[in-house]
């Protein structure tokens, strides 16, 4: 997307230091930057800690932008890089952690709550969780933002065919494990 | 095929969400509110504990056992213990 005159304002404010532009550039772009992060951790906690990075990165790196490039891919590109940054130093014991805590949770249910449960966006949130860092995050740029393959690869820095290839490993992975719910659930 | 039915599922259950109101306060004041531990957290700190606990044990009690065990196989060591046991207190 390229910049109107409004956003350049903006834009150009914030690289003067103008707090106030900065709220407005944080209210045009945080249901999107945080949805990113929510979608890609599945955590609540996790989302607003990269959201905040996001945001702080952004405002302290925003003089470095050049008005001439897409400021939306640039802002993908610090979450993103925030989404691969935080995975990266999240402990593997803590979804171990977790799912023992939800099955110590799970209460008897019956089998219509179970069936209304087996879809549900927690199971779906649940098993895209499962997926490795670089097909989950093409699956997020796909289905949240609803890009297209080009955008996720300028943002990923990887080709068009390397955005396809590993968003149908993603469809096929999710599929299996979907398909499985489903069954489950009756 | 599965992929128009997968993409319908996930572009359901993937949608853009608002972000929270204390947000913007974690910005303003990044010192103040990062990783402010919350429910979950603390639940899982506990359970941390409670697993590192109960292995503890585990091992104590393992340990306990295999050398009394390995005691009652040599009855001279079993009475220098009890004897080093009796000494000490």
């Amino acid at each position: 997307m390229v910049l109107d005159a409004n956003d350049r304002e903006v834009i150009e404010a914030c690289q003067r230091g103008d707090w106030d532009a900065f709220r407005l550039l944080f209210e045009a772009h945080q249901d999107r930057v945080y949805s990113i992060a929510l979608r890609y951790c599945g955590n609540e906690s996790a989302a607003m800690d990269i959201a905040q990075e996001t945001f702080l990165k952004l405002f302290s790196s925003i003089r470095d932008f050049r008005g001439g490039a897409s400021f939306d891919s640039w802002l993908y590109r610090v979450v993103v890089n925030r989404c691969l940054d935080h995975q990266r130093s999240a402990r593997r014991l803590i979804p171990f952690l977790e799912g023992l805590l939800d099955i110590v949770r799970a209460p008897a249910d019956s089998v219509l709550e179970e069936l209304l449960r087996a879809e549900s966006a927690k199971d779906v949130q649940k098993i895209v969780g499962t997926l490795p860092p670089e097909q989950r995050i093409v699956v997020v740029l796909r289905y949240t933002e609803g890009l297209g393959y080009e955008e996720i690869a300028e943002i990923l820095g990887c080709s068009a065919g390397t955005v396809a290839s590993r968003l149908n490993r993603a469809h096929k992975a999710l599929e299996r494990k979907l398909s499985h719910l489903r069954v489950r659930g009756g | 095929m599965y992929k128009p039915e997968i993409g319908e599922v996930l572009t359901r259950h993937l949608g853009r969400v608002s972000a929270p109101e204390e947000l913007w306060e974690r910005i303003e004041n990044p010192q103040v509110s990062t990783r402010v531990p919350t429910r979950h957290a603390r639940v899982r700190a506990l359970l941390v504990l409670a697993t590192i606990l109960v292995i503890a044990v585990v091992f104590h009690k393992y340990n306990m056992t295999s050398r009394v065990s390995k005691a009652a196989q040599a009855p001279e060591a079993l009475n220098a213990a009890c004897q080093l046991c009796h000494a000490g207190g």
